[in-house]
């Protein structure tokens, strides 16, 4: 992104030319027998007017933001005010925010040029984006492979070199696990880093909002331009925000990193286990001091997760009832069954199977014994983060999901299995640390991911060590398949 | 734990979703796998663990003033039907007995 910013700077590439080919190369993913369908929907007329207004700016002299004309794919499910804000569902098919949201407010005023929206599972619930009402999005590296999800359009986006940038939302891995899949850096940050005013609700606790970049240093400058205290968002940390790319160089010599035994057990893919071993030692070697530990609880964690984000998910979702937002069913004879029949034709299954859960886990005589047991779960695996660092280790290190892309189709009738795609990145998003997915190498010609979790807004501290395995390895896992 | 068709039922009506008979057939079976695979997390020993809490970095309360988000399309533009300043809303006909209920009328 530098060198593209550089040459936006020295005039040797215009705005308005450098959008032209991104449009081109978008439309090209497309028109093939296995589109890669990244995007739901492109920005008009009033993108090209910023691109123009870029040029103009860059052609006077005149101080432009650190973003400036750099082309960035958003999920959506991040309102933008300009393009339908979908979810990717049918219930939200039209609906056009007024507003938008605070990232891309200060997405833009760093001279950014949001191209389009990305495909997604719908309402961000799914783990390979075959959940979308708008077709499933593949992966660039092997177009019968799922991209990952819920942020697989970002990812494959990305992957796919269409986009410099991409912005994803990371409930319990959406950024981090499509990141692995497609060979990109995916960035989930300490919950409250990131403004979520204008992000669509899912799982309140837990979502955050994450850049997807082709490099550490990316993200760590879409970190630089998103991060910080938003008044329209009271779970915001109003903490002080560093120069993180700033703080990238100084490598990893006397840095502690813990490698939790749980996350390797016996049945991890043996190829995946190898290049998370190769990656420790290369740490190692760089003057890391590895030390095995444990996060007892990590048992838990899926369910615990999915018994949290469920029922958070069922009381968001009850706003899209038929009145506001857009689809509302014809001919309903009550308000309740505009409701009931709305909600029945505009949800797909995976999004009524979760609000059924949600919903049953909630009600009277069941509340304790799913939602509470899974709050009280959520701080036991918080308190296993808490007291590894209080031992000293910096960071911790993972493999980000327990396989590479698995085959379109091959996960949709078993939720369950589904669900297990996210069993190394629930915890950082229940103890809302950040943590940081980045390409460790290939298994079989598919991409895999390496995770780094730091303590709460020690984003810093897991950039420095993500920059520095990344380095080591030169750049050998980064290509794209476009 | 199991989870029977009459119970779904009821979720459903809690959750106003309109099912179809297949749904419900394959939400019993799908919920009720997810429940059995759910009961690990039951054995935990949460002792005196307490729920996870609020943030503790929640900032300070902002000052009480009117500050509003600049919209970037007016209100106008973006509704369905607009009079005199106002959003108009569907007539449900739950609402207004008088109405035909097929009348989508404002």
């Amino acid at each position: 992104m530098e060198e593209l910013h550089e040459r936006l700077r020295s005039r040797a590439v215009r705005a308005e030319d450098l959008l032209q080919a991104t449009m081109k190369a978008i439309a090209e993913s497309d028109a093939q027998d296995a589109p890669l369908n990244a995007f739901i929907s492109l920005g008009g007329e009033e993108l090209a007017g910023q691109a123009a207004a870029l040029d103009r700016a860059l052609d006077n002299g005149d101080e432009v933001g650190p973003l400036a004309g750099i082309p960035i794919a958003v999920k959506d499910n991040i309102c933008t005010g300009d393009m339908p804000t979908t979810c990717g569902s049918r219930i939200l098919e039209k609906f056009v925010a007024p507003y938008e949201a605070t990232v891309i407010r200060r997405l833009r005023a760093a001279g950014a040029l949001i191209v389009g929206k990305t495909n997604l599972d719908e309402f961000a619930m799914g783990s390979s984006t075959e959940n979308s009402a708008f077709g499933p999005t593949r992966n660039p590296w092997n177009r019968e492979r799922v991209p990952g999800g819920s942020s697989g359009g970002s990812a494959a986006a990305v992957a796919a070199d269409l986009v410099t940038l991409a912005l994803g939302s990371d409930t319990g891995g959406s950024v981090r696990q499509p990141a692995s899949f497609c060979g990109v850096v995916g960035l989930k940050p300490t919950y409250g880093r990131v403004s979520r005013y204008g992000l669509m609700a899912f799982a309140s606790s837990l979502d955050q909002i994450g850049p997807l970049a082709r490099t550490v240093k990316d993200a760590a400058s879409m970190l630089n331009v998103i991060a910080g205290g938003d008044h329209f968002d009271s779970t915001t940390a109003h903490v002080p925000v560093p120069d993180f790319t700033g703080l990238l160089e100084g490598g990893v010599e006397g840095l502690v990193v813990g490698v939790p035994r749980e996350y390797f057990p016996n049945d991890l893919d043996s190829g995946i286990a190898a290049l998370c071993e190769t990656a420790v030692e290369r740490l190692e070697r760089m003057g890391a001091e590895v030390r095995e530990i444990s996060l007892p609880n990590t048992v838990y964690a899926v369910p615990a997760y999915y018994l949290v984000a469920n029922a958070e998910a069922s009381s968001n979702l009850a706003r899209y009832d038929g009145v506001r937002y857009g689809l509302r069913a014809p001919g309903a004879r009550s308000t309740a069954a505009v409701y009931r029949e709305t909600r029945g034709m505009g949800f797909g299954s995976e999004v009524k199977r979760r609000i059924m859960l949600g919903t049953y886990g909630l009600s009277a005589g069941y509340y304790d014994e799913y939602y509470g047991c899974g709050q009280r779960v959520r701080r036991m695996i918080a308190d296993d983060f808490e007291r590894a660092f209080a031992k000293g280790v910096d960071v911790v290190f993972t493999p980000t999901a327990p396989t590479v892309a698995f085959r379109l189709g091959e996960r949709v009738d078993d939720p369950v299995q589904m669900y297990l795609s996210d069993v190394f990145t629930v915890t950082a998003n229940l103890a809302r640390t950040p943590a940081i997915s980045i390409p460790i190498g290939r298994v079989e010609g598919l991409p895999v991911g390496g995770q780094f979790v730091a303590r709460h807004f020690e984003e810093s501290t897991m950039l420095r060590a993500a920059y520095t395995l990344e380095a080591s390895m030169a750049g050998e896992s980064l290509e794209s398949r476009a | 734990m199991r989870i029977s068709r009459s119970e779904l039922e009821r979720i459903a009506e809690l959750a106003s979703l309109e099912l179809s008979e297949e749904e419900a057939e394959r939400l019993t079976r799908d919920c009720q796998a997810i429940l059995e695979y759910f009961e690990i997390v039951r054995g935990a020993d949460t002792g005196d663990a307490a729920p996870a809490g609020p943030l503790e970095h929640a900032g300070p309360p902002r000052e009480d003033s009117a500050d509003c988000d600049p919209l970037r399309r007016r209100l106008d533009e973006i509704a369905p039907a607009w009079r005199e300043g106002y959003f108009v809303l569907p007539r449900l006909p739950a609402m207004d007995a008088d109405i035909p209920a097929e009348s989508d009328d404002v």
